[in-house]
Protein backbone atom coordinates (compact mmCIF):
# COMPACT_ATOMS: atom_id res chain seq x y z
CA UNK A 1 0.00 0.00 0.00
CA UNK A 2 1.31 3.32 -0.90
CA UNK A 3 0.28 7.02 0.00
CA UNK A 4 -2.14 7.20 -2.29
CA UNK A 5 -4.16 3.96 -0.71
CA UNK A 6 -3.98 4.83 2.45
CA UNK A 7 -5.74 8.36 1.34
CA UNK A 8 -8.27 6.27 -0.52
CA UNK A 9 -9.03 3.92 2.47
CA UNK A 10 -9.01 7.49 5.02
CA UNK A 11 -11.71 8.63 2.31
CA UNK A 12 -13.66 5.37 2.11
CA UNK A 13 -13.74 5.89 6.17
CA UNK A 14 -14.38 9.22 5.92
CA UNK A 15 -17.74 8.60 3.64
CA UNK A 16 -18.73 5.39 5.68
CA UNK A 17 -18.72 7.76 8.78
CA UNK A 18 -21.52 10.03 6.31
CA UNK A 19 -19.37 12.41 4.88
CA UNK A 20 -20.32 12.67 1.34
CA UNK A 21 -17.94 15.03 0.29
CA UNK A 22 -15.55 12.06 0.59
CA UNK A 23 -16.90 10.03 -1.87
CA UNK A 24 -16.50 12.97 -4.65
CA UNK A 25 -13.15 13.24 -3.57
CA UNK A 26 -12.73 9.46 -4.43
CA UNK A 27 -14.06 10.17 -8.19
CA UNK A 28 -11.74 13.08 -8.33
CA UNK A 29 -8.90 11.05 -7.69
CA UNK A 30 -10.05 7.91 -10.00
CA UNK A 31 -12.08 9.05 -12.47
CA UNK A 32 -9.93 10.01 -15.00
CA UNK A 33 -7.80 6.42 -14.82
CA UNK A 34 -11.24 4.52 -14.64
CA UNK A 35 -12.06 6.38 -17.80
CA UNK A 36 -8.69 5.74 -20.06
CA UNK A 37 -9.39 1.99 -18.95
CA UNK A 38 -13.29 1.99 -19.99
CA UNK A 39 -12.56 4.16 -23.11
CA UNK A 40 -9.44 1.50 -24.56
CA UNK A 41 -11.19 -1.76 -24.12
CA UNK A 42 -14.75 0.23 -25.75
CA UNK A 43 -13.03 2.94 -28.33
CA UNK A 44 -15.89 5.60 -27.64
CA UNK A 45 -15.34 8.24 -25.15
CA UNK A 46 -19.24 8.41 -24.46
CA UNK A 47 -19.63 4.71 -24.02
CA UNK A 48 -16.74 5.21 -21.37
CA UNK A 49 -18.29 7.98 -19.48
CA UNK A 50 -21.75 5.65 -18.96
CA UNK A 51 -19.70 3.12 -17.95
CA UNK A 52 -17.23 5.50 -15.41
CA UNK A 53 -20.67 6.68 -13.89
CA UNK A 54 -22.52 3.55 -14.33
CA UNK A 55 -19.05 1.91 -11.64
CA UNK A 56 -18.99 4.60 -9.40
CA UNK A 57 -22.72 4.24 -9.22
CA UNK A 58 -22.23 0.57 -8.14
CA UNK A 59 -19.08 1.93 -5.72
CA UNK A 60 -21.08 3.85 -4.06
CA UNK A 61 -23.73 0.91 -3.23
CA UNK A 62 -21.49 -1.39 -2.69
CA UNK A 63 -18.58 0.24 -0.33
CA UNK A 64 -20.22 -0.61 3.00
CA UNK A 65 -18.64 -3.87 2.51
CA UNK A 66 -15.11 -2.79 1.10
CA UNK A 67 -12.59 -4.37 2.34
CA UNK A 68 -9.81 -2.41 3.47
CA UNK A 69 -7.12 -5.11 2.58
CA UNK A 70 -7.28 -4.78 -1.24
CA UNK A 71 -6.95 -0.84 -2.27
CA UNK A 72 -9.74 1.03 -4.23
CA UNK A 73 -8.24 1.53 -7.34
CA UNK A 74 -8.16 -2.69 -8.11
CA UNK A 75 -11.43 -2.95 -6.07
CA UNK A 76 -12.69 0.05 -8.36
CA UNK A 77 -11.37 -1.29 -11.70
CA UNK A 78 -12.97 -4.30 -11.32
CA UNK A 79 -15.71 -2.85 -11.81
CA UNK A 80 -15.04 -0.76 -14.53
CA UNK A 81 -13.41 -4.02 -16.51
CA UNK A 82 -16.68 -6.35 -15.52
CA UNK A 83 -19.19 -3.67 -16.96
CA UNK A 84 -17.02 -3.36 -19.88
CA UNK A 85 -16.76 -7.28 -20.58
CA UNK A 86 -20.62 -7.08 -20.00
CA UNK A 87 -20.90 -4.78 -22.84
CA UNK A 88 -18.63 -6.04 -25.24
CA UNK A 89 -20.12 -9.95 -24.05
CA UNK A 90 -24.37 -8.37 -24.27
CA UNK A 91 -22.90 -6.58 -27.84
CA UNK A 92 -22.30 -9.88 -28.81
CA UNK A 93 -24.50 -12.37 -27.19
CA UNK A 94 -27.20 -11.07 -29.31
CA UNK A 95 -25.57 -12.46 -32.71
CA UNK A 96 -25.83 -15.61 -30.70
CA UNK A 97 -29.77 -15.92 -30.37
CA UNK A 98 -30.50 -17.73 -33.59
CA UNK A 99 -28.51 -20.08 -35.63
CA UNK A 100 -30.63 -17.96 -38.68
CA UNK A 101 -29.28 -14.84 -37.69
CA UNK A 102 -26.04 -15.29 -36.40
CA UNK A 103 -24.01 -15.04 -40.09
CA UNK A 104 -25.67 -11.92 -40.81
CA UNK A 105 -25.39 -9.97 -37.42
CA UNK A 106 -21.78 -11.44 -37.50
CA UNK A 107 -21.06 -10.44 -40.75
CA UNK A 108 -22.63 -6.84 -39.84
CA UNK A 109 -19.86 -6.36 -36.74
CA UNK A 110 -16.87 -7.47 -38.68
CA UNK A 111 -14.93 -5.52 -41.20
CA UNK A 112 -14.76 -2.20 -39.55
CA UNK A 113 -11.40 -2.84 -37.72
CA UNK A 114 -9.44 -3.38 -40.71
CA UNK A 115 -10.58 -0.34 -42.54
CA UNK A 116 -10.02 1.47 -39.27
CA UNK A 117 -6.11 0.67 -39.60
CA UNK A 118 -5.97 2.70 -42.54
CA UNK A 119 -6.44 5.77 -40.48
CA UNK A 120 -3.30 7.24 -40.61
CA UNK A 121 -2.08 8.90 -36.83
CA UNK A 122 -0.28 6.20 -35.29
CA UNK A 123 -2.54 6.85 -32.02
CA UNK A 124 -5.92 5.89 -33.64
CA UNK A 125 -3.96 3.24 -35.81
CA UNK A 126 -2.91 1.44 -32.05
CA UNK A 127 -6.26 2.31 -30.94
CA UNK A 128 -8.27 0.67 -33.74
CA UNK A 129 -5.65 -2.43 -33.28
CA UNK A 130 -6.12 -2.31 -29.81
CA UNK A 131 -10.08 -2.39 -30.51
CA UNK A 132 -9.55 -5.81 -32.27
CA UNK A 133 -8.14 -7.53 -30.13
CA UNK A 134 -9.99 -10.08 -27.79
CA UNK A 135 -11.86 -8.17 -24.49
CA UNK A 136 -10.01 -9.79 -22.03
CA UNK A 137 -6.65 -9.39 -23.52
CA UNK A 138 -7.41 -5.98 -24.66
CA UNK A 139 -8.29 -5.30 -20.48
CA UNK A 140 -4.84 -7.07 -20.08
CA UNK A 141 -3.28 -4.94 -22.49
CA UNK A 142 -4.96 -1.55 -21.80
CA UNK A 143 -4.32 -1.79 -18.10
CA UNK A 144 -0.98 -2.78 -18.77
CA UNK A 145 0.63 -1.08 -21.36
CA UNK A 146 -1.46 1.69 -21.37
CA UNK A 147 -1.68 2.51 -17.33
CA UNK A 148 1.31 0.51 -16.35
CA UNK A 149 -0.28 -1.84 -13.65
CA UNK A 150 1.58 -4.75 -12.19
CA UNK A 151 0.74 -8.40 -13.06
CA UNK A 152 -0.66 -8.85 -9.72
CA UNK A 153 -2.96 -6.17 -10.07
CA UNK A 154 -4.61 -7.13 -13.41
CA UNK A 155 -4.41 -10.55 -12.18
CA UNK A 156 -6.64 -9.58 -8.88
CA UNK A 157 -8.88 -7.22 -10.94
CA UNK A 158 -9.72 -9.78 -13.72
CA UNK A 159 -10.04 -13.38 -11.29
CA UNK A 160 -7.00 -14.95 -13.25
CA UNK A 161 -3.70 -16.14 -12.49
CA UNK A 162 -0.64 -13.83 -13.04
CA UNK A 163 1.15 -16.04 -15.80
CA UNK A 164 -2.67 -16.10 -17.20
CA UNK A 165 -2.39 -12.45 -17.48
CA UNK A 166 0.95 -12.18 -18.45
CA UNK A 167 0.25 -15.25 -21.60
CA UNK A 168 -2.24 -12.64 -22.59
CA UNK A 169 0.07 -9.73 -22.32
CA UNK A 170 2.28 -11.51 -24.82
CA UNK A 171 -0.61 -12.66 -26.88
CA UNK A 172 -1.59 -9.42 -27.28
CA UNK A 173 1.22 -8.07 -27.75
CA UNK A 174 2.22 -10.50 -30.97
CA UNK A 175 -1.21 -9.62 -32.50
CA UNK A 176 -0.36 -5.77 -32.29
CA UNK A 177 2.74 -6.53 -34.16
CA UNK A 178 1.14 -7.89 -36.96
CA UNK A 179 -1.74 -5.91 -36.78
CA UNK A 180 0.94 -2.95 -37.07
CA UNK A 181 3.49 -4.16 -39.19
CA UNK A 182 1.25 -4.14 -42.22
CA UNK A 183 1.02 -0.36 -41.85
CA UNK A 184 4.05 0.58 -39.71
CA UNK A 185 7.33 1.02 -41.88
CA UNK A 186 9.45 0.50 -39.08
CA UNK A 187 11.80 3.04 -40.46
CA UNK A 188 12.43 4.67 -37.02
CA UNK A 189 15.55 3.32 -35.20
CA UNK B 1 7.54 -21.80 -30.86
CA UNK B 2 8.32 -25.29 -29.23
CA UNK B 3 6.49 -26.00 -25.72
CA UNK B 4 10.25 -25.30 -23.93
CA UNK B 5 10.31 -21.68 -26.08
CA UNK B 6 6.42 -21.09 -24.97
CA UNK B 7 8.29 -20.81 -20.96
CA UNK B 8 10.24 -18.91 -21.92
CA UNK B 9 7.85 -15.93 -22.81
CA UNK B 10 7.07 -14.38 -19.43
CA UNK B 11 10.53 -14.01 -18.18
CA UNK B 12 11.08 -12.05 -21.99
CA UNK B 13 8.72 -9.49 -21.34
CA UNK B 14 10.32 -9.39 -18.00
CA UNK B 15 13.69 -8.91 -19.19
CA UNK B 16 11.85 -6.59 -22.00
CA UNK B 17 10.16 -4.41 -19.45
CA UNK B 18 12.57 -3.81 -17.30
CA UNK B 19 11.30 -6.08 -13.97
CA UNK B 20 14.27 -8.42 -13.75
CA UNK B 21 17.08 -5.38 -13.17
CA UNK B 22 17.07 -6.59 -9.65
CA UNK B 23 17.48 -10.37 -10.30
CA UNK B 24 20.76 -10.90 -12.62
CA UNK B 25 20.59 -14.22 -12.76
CA UNK B 26 17.22 -14.62 -14.19
CA UNK B 27 18.01 -11.98 -16.54
CA UNK B 28 21.61 -14.13 -16.97
CA UNK B 29 19.14 -17.20 -17.92
CA UNK B 30 17.05 -15.18 -20.58
CA UNK B 31 20.18 -14.26 -22.20
CA UNK B 32 21.49 -17.38 -22.32
CA UNK B 33 18.39 -18.44 -24.12
CA UNK B 34 18.53 -15.61 -26.46
CA UNK B 35 21.82 -16.41 -26.94
CA UNK B 36 20.83 -19.72 -28.34
CA UNK B 37 17.94 -19.76 -29.43
CA UNK B 38 16.87 -17.81 -32.64
CA UNK B 39 13.49 -18.47 -32.66
CA UNK B 40 13.08 -16.27 -29.17
CA UNK B 41 15.88 -14.25 -30.48
CA UNK B 42 13.59 -13.05 -33.21
CA UNK B 43 10.22 -12.93 -30.90
CA UNK B 44 12.32 -10.71 -28.59
CA UNK B 45 14.12 -8.21 -30.98
CA UNK B 46 10.53 -8.02 -32.45
CA UNK B 47 8.81 -7.12 -29.27
CA UNK B 48 10.72 -4.62 -28.17
CA UNK B 49 10.23 -2.78 -31.40
CA UNK B 50 6.61 -3.59 -30.90
CA UNK B 51 6.98 -2.24 -27.69
CA UNK B 52 8.64 0.61 -28.36
CA UNK B 53 6.33 1.81 -30.74
CA UNK B 54 3.47 1.03 -28.43
CA UNK B 55 5.38 3.79 -26.39
CA UNK B 56 5.14 6.46 -28.64
CA UNK B 57 1.35 6.48 -29.29
CA UNK B 58 -0.33 9.57 -28.02
CA UNK B 59 -3.17 9.00 -25.32
CA UNK B 60 -6.24 10.76 -25.96
CA UNK B 61 -6.19 13.59 -23.94
CA UNK B 62 -8.66 13.04 -21.46
CA UNK B 63 -8.14 16.86 -19.37
CA UNK B 64 -10.66 19.03 -20.98
CA UNK B 65 -13.12 15.86 -20.22
CA UNK B 66 -16.22 16.89 -17.82
CA UNK B 67 -15.45 15.44 -14.85
CA UNK B 68 -17.58 17.90 -13.23
CA UNK B 69 -20.59 16.88 -14.81
CA UNK B 70 -19.48 13.19 -14.87
CA UNK B 71 -19.97 13.90 -10.86
CA UNK B 72 -22.49 15.41 -10.82
CA UNK B 73 -24.68 12.76 -12.68
CA UNK B 74 -23.49 10.12 -10.68
CA UNK B 75 -23.97 12.52 -7.28
CA UNK B 76 -27.50 13.01 -8.49
CA UNK B 77 -28.19 8.98 -9.25
CA UNK B 78 -26.71 8.12 -5.70
CA UNK B 79 -28.67 11.10 -3.84
CA UNK B 80 -31.67 8.38 -4.59
CA UNK B 81 -29.80 5.70 -4.36
CA UNK B 82 -28.66 4.66 -0.91
CA UNK B 83 -25.81 1.70 -0.24
CA UNK B 84 -27.44 -1.92 -0.84
CA UNK B 85 -27.00 -5.21 -1.80
CA UNK B 86 -28.77 -5.40 -4.91
CA UNK B 87 -29.21 -8.91 -6.80
CA UNK B 88 -29.81 -9.47 -10.37
CA UNK B 89 -30.85 -13.01 -11.64
CA UNK B 90 -29.11 -14.01 -14.77
CA UNK B 91 -31.05 -14.46 -17.98
CA UNK B 92 -32.01 -17.55 -19.11
CA UNK B 93 -31.59 -16.91 -22.67
CA UNK B 94 -27.74 -16.77 -21.38
CA UNK B 95 -27.87 -20.34 -20.61
CA UNK B 96 -29.19 -21.59 -24.39
CA UNK B 97 -27.14 -19.17 -25.94
CA UNK B 98 -23.86 -20.25 -24.40
CA UNK B 99 -25.06 -23.58 -25.49
CA UNK B 100 -25.24 -22.83 -29.15
CA UNK B 101 -22.37 -20.82 -28.62
CA UNK B 102 -20.19 -24.16 -27.74
CA UNK B 103 -21.57 -25.52 -30.60
CA UNK B 104 -20.95 -22.91 -33.19
CA UNK B 105 -17.43 -22.79 -31.42
CA UNK B 106 -16.65 -26.39 -32.45
CA UNK B 107 -19.26 -26.80 -35.31
CA UNK B 108 -16.68 -24.45 -37.16
CA UNK B 109 -13.71 -26.10 -36.12
CA UNK B 110 -14.72 -29.35 -37.48
CA UNK B 111 -14.24 -28.18 -40.98
CA UNK B 112 -15.64 -30.46 -43.08
CA UNK B 113 -19.21 -30.40 -41.92
CA UNK B 114 -22.01 -30.17 -44.46
CA UNK B 115 -25.45 -32.07 -44.18
CA UNK B 116 -28.00 -31.82 -41.44
CA UNK B 117 -27.26 -35.41 -40.27
CA UNK B 118 -23.60 -34.73 -39.96
CA UNK B 119 -24.52 -31.32 -38.07
CA UNK B 120 -27.04 -33.22 -35.65
CA UNK B 121 -24.32 -35.85 -35.11
CA UNK B 122 -21.43 -33.30 -34.32
CA UNK B 123 -23.88 -31.66 -31.86
CA UNK B 124 -24.79 -34.78 -29.70
CA UNK B 125 -21.24 -35.54 -29.92
CA UNK B 126 -20.25 -32.06 -28.82
CA UNK B 127 -23.08 -32.58 -26.02
CA UNK B 128 -21.85 -35.80 -24.54
CA UNK B 129 -18.39 -35.17 -23.96
CA UNK B 130 -18.08 -31.29 -25.44
CA UNK B 131 -15.53 -29.91 -22.31
CA UNK B 132 -13.02 -32.99 -23.20
CA UNK B 133 -12.87 -32.52 -27.04
CA UNK B 134 -12.07 -29.02 -25.61
CA UNK B 135 -9.73 -29.77 -23.79
CA UNK B 136 -7.39 -32.37 -26.37
CA UNK B 137 -8.35 -30.02 -28.88
CA UNK B 138 -9.67 -32.74 -31.74
CA UNK B 139 -13.12 -30.35 -32.75
CA UNK B 140 -11.64 -27.53 -32.22
CA UNK B 141 -9.89 -25.23 -35.06
CA UNK B 142 -6.39 -24.44 -34.25
CA UNK B 143 -6.86 -21.16 -34.14
CA UNK B 144 -9.18 -21.30 -31.27
CA UNK B 145 -7.52 -23.92 -29.65
CA UNK B 146 -4.25 -22.19 -29.66
CA UNK B 147 -6.20 -19.88 -27.82
CA UNK B 148 -7.31 -22.23 -25.26
CA UNK B 149 -4.22 -23.48 -24.57
CA UNK B 150 -1.92 -20.96 -24.62
CA UNK B 151 -4.11 -18.11 -22.11
CA UNK B 152 -4.48 -20.43 -19.23
CA UNK B 153 -7.94 -21.37 -19.18
CA UNK B 154 -9.46 -23.48 -16.64
CA UNK B 155 -10.61 -26.72 -18.06
CA UNK B 156 -13.94 -26.00 -17.07
CA UNK B 157 -13.31 -23.18 -19.39
CA UNK B 158 -16.51 -21.68 -19.86
CA UNK B 159 -18.09 -20.59 -23.63
CA UNK B 160 -18.70 -17.38 -22.81
CA UNK B 161 -15.27 -16.73 -22.20
CA UNK B 162 -14.28 -18.61 -25.61
CA UNK B 163 -16.91 -16.09 -27.40
CA UNK B 164 -15.32 -13.37 -25.48
CA UNK B 165 -11.79 -13.87 -26.62
CA UNK B 166 -12.47 -14.29 -30.24
CA UNK B 167 -11.06 -11.56 -31.92
CA UNK B 168 -13.36 -9.87 -34.48
CA UNK B 169 -11.51 -12.15 -37.01
CA UNK B 170 -12.58 -15.60 -35.78
CA UNK B 171 -15.75 -14.07 -35.36
CA UNK B 172 -15.95 -13.29 -39.04
CA UNK B 173 -14.35 -16.67 -39.57
CA UNK B 174 -17.72 -18.30 -37.87
CA UNK B 175 -19.94 -16.16 -39.46
CA UNK B 176 -18.80 -17.00 -43.01
CA UNK B 177 -18.65 -21.19 -41.48
CA UNK B 178 -22.17 -20.75 -40.60
CA UNK B 179 -23.38 -19.62 -43.30
CA UNK B 180 -21.91 -22.70 -45.20
CA UNK B 181 -23.85 -24.69 -43.19
CA UNK B 182 -27.11 -23.38 -43.43
CA UNK B 183 -26.62 -23.77 -47.28
ZN1 LIG C 1 13.56 -20.46 -27.54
Amino acid sequence: MNGSDHDDHQLIRRFLEGERWAFDALMTAHAPQAHRVALGMLGDPDQADDVVQEAFIRAHRALPRFEFRSRFRTWLHRIVVNLCLGRIRRARRVSLVSLGDLAQRLRARTGLPARELERRDLGERIEAAVITLPPKQRAVFVMRQQEGLGYAEIASILGRSEGGVRANYFQALQKLRRALAEHEEWDDE
Amino acid sequence: MSRSCREWRGPMLDLLEGELEHDAAAAARVRAHLDACPVCAAEYASLQRTLALLARRPLRDDAERDWDGLRRRVQAEIATDPPRRRFRPAPILAVTAAAAALALVLLWGAGRLTGRGEQRRVLSQIEASGREALADGRAASPQVMDAVLAEDYPVDADVDQLIDDMSADELAALAERLEMLKG
